[in-house]
């Protein structure tokens, strides 16, 4: 992949690197570059909130204003999808989403790491949510959620068939949601990538070639534009899902 | 006696505006329709990954079932199938708005403009 006039490969960037090797029992335990990262979101959306709101101003400033709206957003898609039972659990969708939004925002600062990029990441988030929503569902209907796998109306002879779909659709649930996730991410920075090498690539060959390269330069500039909202995008689509869930949890139908 | 005529068309007019402020804060409370990105790639984004995670899930337990079970490759088999119509079921409930619920909803309430999960409880 790599070629020999020192052009990198496009999918170098998602490679895990240890900085502090530690292990544990025999289990792996370095401090990777990908918990750096993981460690810097939740460090610098702390600083943003704690900081933001600390003058508590009656009129936000600029900083109070953008952690306000942030605040809101999530409170609103918590009320519209789960309505008023859903508050308990705001605090947790709100940590997702910002968890989520500065991991992908992080990502995009050149030389940096993209966490959400590793499906292992984005996996063990979308199980925990699953895990958590069907453990709620439990305990607030009790055995009476298993009836969410048996459809209502459906011919008897066709129920046991139906049930089997509808658990598999139930467990296709954390793969759908952390490799949507996953994917955007991964083949958003690899394009990023791809287009960076092909300008340098362009320009190396010198003289009027060198025109040349504007034409990818040009095109990296909107495409970077365009992974700005998709990390957004995709922050929002994993933490409304994680609300859509949460609703059929507690709601059942 | 006006006066007693009067307070009761307060009363009256108090209860009409409070029922309505109630109503109103239930309609708010309730989970409506979610606003999950509906551009023609978005929707394209969810049908490939519920149709491909629908066969990977489905396959995934067959496989395990196989294991346990030591049925190799019946499981498997059958799996993969109800899988890939698992996946298109869901694709369905994208398509329908009927979010991504499990199970079906009764056709009479869910024809209804509301659409909300909340509405359909029984």
């Amino acid at each position: 992949m790599s070629g020999s006039q020192g052009m990198h490969s496009p999918v170098a960037q998602f490679e895990i690197k240890p900085l502090v090797e530690l292990s544990f029992g025999g289990y792996d335990l370095s401090f990777t570059n990908s918990s750096l990262f993981m460690a810097l979101a939740i460090g610098l959306s702390a600083v943003f909130l704690v900081s933001a709101m600390r003058r508590g101003d009656l009129v936000p400033g600029r900083m109070q204003g953008m952690a306000e709206m942030m605040y809101e957003f999530v409170a609103e898609m918590v009320r519209s999808n789960v309505g008023h039972e859903g508050r308990p659990y705001f605090p947790f969708v709100f940590t997702l989403f910002v968890f989520l939004l500065f991991g992908n925002m992080l990502g995009l600062i050149p030389y940096s790491y993209t966490f959400t990029s590793q499906i292992i990441v984005t996996f063990a988030m979308a199980a925990f949510v699953f895990v958590g929503v069907t453990l709620i569902a439990l305990f607030k209907h009790g055995l009476h959620f298993f009836s969410f796998f048996v459809p209502a109306g459906a011919p008897k002879v066709l129920i046991p068939f139906l049930i089997v779909i509808e658990v598999i659709s139930y467990f296709v649930r954390p793969v759908s949601l952390s490799v949507r996730l996953f994917a955007n991410m991964l083949a958003g920075h690899t394009m990023l990538k791809v287009f960076a090498g092909l300008a340098v690539m362009i320009s190396g060959a010198g003289g009027l070639a060198m025109a040349g390269s504007l034409l990818p330069f040009v095109a990296l500039i909107g495409l970077t534009g365009l992974e700005v909202l998709v990390a957004a995008l995709q922050a929002y689509v994993f933490t409304i899902l994680t609300c859509m869930y949460l609703n059929d949890a507690l709601h059942l139908h | 006696m006006s006066d007693s005529h009067k307070d009761q068309e307060r009363l009256a007019d108090i209860d009409r505006r409070l029922e309505k402020l109630q109503a109103q804060r239930e309609q708010k409370d309730r989970p409506s329709q979610s606003a999950l990105p509906e551009g023609m790639a978005a929707i394209m984004g969810r049908v490939a990954t519920e149709l491909v995670a629908g066969v990977v899930v489905g396959t995934f337990i067959g496989w395990v079932l196989d294991r346990w079970l030591d049925t190799s490759p019946l499981f498997l088999l059958v799996m993969f199938f109800l899988g890939a119509i698992a996946g298109m079921l869901n694709v369905w409930r994208v398509f329908t708005g009927r979010g991504l619920a499990a199970g079906y909803f009764d056709e009479h309430k869910t024809s209804s403009k509301t659409k909300s999960k909340g509405a359909d409880r029984t």
